[in-house]
């Protein structure tokens, strides 16, 4: 035996010498020298680098030039006729517009996110608030309720008369809630009833109503923010707010940013389900 | 995903001889929607244009496939208000597939209902025969807006 065992004791980082069962054996880790690149792989590094950097900075100054010096460059009602007569033909669901932002940032930066609330929404939810008191009935309409009402509504659907019920959410203040219970089988199987514990009955109305009419979310994903803006079936002027409501929303996210260089806005494209991308003022 | 590029001959060829540069090949498709051959017309005595047919091509139901993704958008784009339906019928059995029309019904605006027949037909022959059943306006060559990139002019 040739191996030598100090102390009884080894531990495998010091001397890689063990004994198992009586038997010595050595392990030796494998160490590599520290790979030396050549000249040729580090120059392609370098010049790859480089490559990098002049295409972000000619990004950055693409997107000062304005929207109208780029060939595919059009207004938006016109652009509509275009993609409107591509979707010819198409069901109404399939057919949305959407748009797409180039967003320009330094690597590293924290991807843009917000959300969007549209003046036209794409599905439109309709909310009826109950209420005594007429203050709050007011806040709810300009909240952007659909209807709001009080005691009458009960008494119309407790005598079963031809009531519009065609709502997706019903809310109810804490002074009115114990008047429900009358009516409470005509709304229960719709799943309309107000309840504390869905959080339908509150004081807050205004709050609660503008959060439940839907913001669209959305969020840079590859250095680009895409969203659906509207239908084929939208009129111009509402396609036209929603993309307004957009680009205010995109620009006050920008402006919660913190980084070292400005983030800048590249060219938006205004697109179909089926149709062509076409170059809009942003 | 990032973006990958796709073999030139692995592309499917949607419209053939475009061409290959990215802006060049989006202002013609663009200028396909406004002016597609022989198809700018205005349809002024038409109340309502219904075009039903088959999903699959088989059988003699590819003209009208062909009559709605080439013809019926640039009818679109020069009668904005003029409504366009378009029925794709499913069908499972052959059976079904053999008896399933493909028909353009053209509803007038005095209230006659006229129907062409498209099966076994080309698109360029079902546009000829709704023009000539509708007398249908032609658009001014100068009416037709015409996208160029800057630098060509």
């Amino acid at each position: 035996m040739y191996a030598l065992v100090r102390g009884g004791r080894v531990s495998l980082s010091e001397g890689a010498i063990a004994s198992v069962g009586g038997r010595l054996f050595t392990t030796s880790s494998r160490t590599l020298a520290p790979a030396v690149k050549s000249k040729k792989e580090l120059d392609a590094k370098k010049a790859k680098d480089k490559r990098l950097e002049r295409r972000e900075a000619k990004k950055r100054l693409d997107s000062k030039k304005p929207a109208k010096s780029s060939p595919l460059f059009m207004d938006i009602s016109n652009a509509l006729r275009y993609l409107r007569a591509a979707e010819v033909g198409r069901p109404v669901k399939e057919a949305s517009i959407s748009i797409q932002t180039a967003i320009i940032s330094e690597r590293g930066t924290a991807p843009l996110q917000g959300a969007v609330r549209f003046p036209k929404p794409l599905k439109e939810t309709r909310i009826l608030c109950l209420s005594l008191d007429p203050e709050k009935k007011q806040e709810a309409l300009d909240a952007g309720a659909t209807a709001a009402d009080d005691t009458s509504f009960i008494d119309a659907v407790s005598e079963g008369g031809a009531v519009d019920l065609n709502y997706d959410k019903i809310i109810a203040t804490p002074d009115i809630e114990p008047m429900l219970r009358k009516i409470a089988r005509v709304l229960g199987p719709r799943g309309l009833m107000p309840s504390a514990k869905k959080g339908t009955v509150t004081n807050e109305v205004g709050n609660l109503i503008s959060g439940a009419l839907g913001t669209q979310p959305f969020r840079e994903r590859n250095s680009n923010v895409s969203l659906t803006v509207g239908r084929c079936d939208f009129m111009d002027e509402d396609v036209i707010k929603n993309v307004l409501a957009t680009s205010k929303a995109v620009r006050d996210a920008i402006s919660g940013i913190k980084s070292k260089k400005p983030i800048l806005i590249g060219r938006t494209v205004l697109s179909s389900t089926h149709g062509p991308g076409i170059v809009i003022n942003f | 995903m990032p973006y990958q590029k796709i073999a030139e001959n692995l592309r499917p060829l949607l419209i053939k001889g475009l061409p290959k540069s990215k802006v060049y090949k989006q202002l013609a498709h663009l200028n396909l929607i406004a002016n597609y051959e022989g198809s700018a017309y205005r349809f002024n005595d038409v109340s309502k244009l219904e075009l039903i047919f088959k999903k699959m091509n088989a059988y003699g139901h590819m003209g009208a496939r062909k009559f709605w993704m080439n013809n019926l958008r640039t009818i679109n784009f020069h009668n904005p208000q003029l409504p366009i339906e378009v029925h794709r019928v499913e069908c499972a059995t052959k059976e079904e597939q053999m008896n399933c029309p493909s028909v353009l019904k053209v509803y007038l605006k005095d209230g006659q209902i006229k129907s062409i027949d498209c099966k076994s037909k080309q698109h360029q022959d079902i546009m000829k025969e709704l023009v000539e059943l509708t007398k249908a306006e032609k658009v001014p060559e100068e009416e037709i807006p015409v996208l160029k990139d800057e630098a060509e002019k």
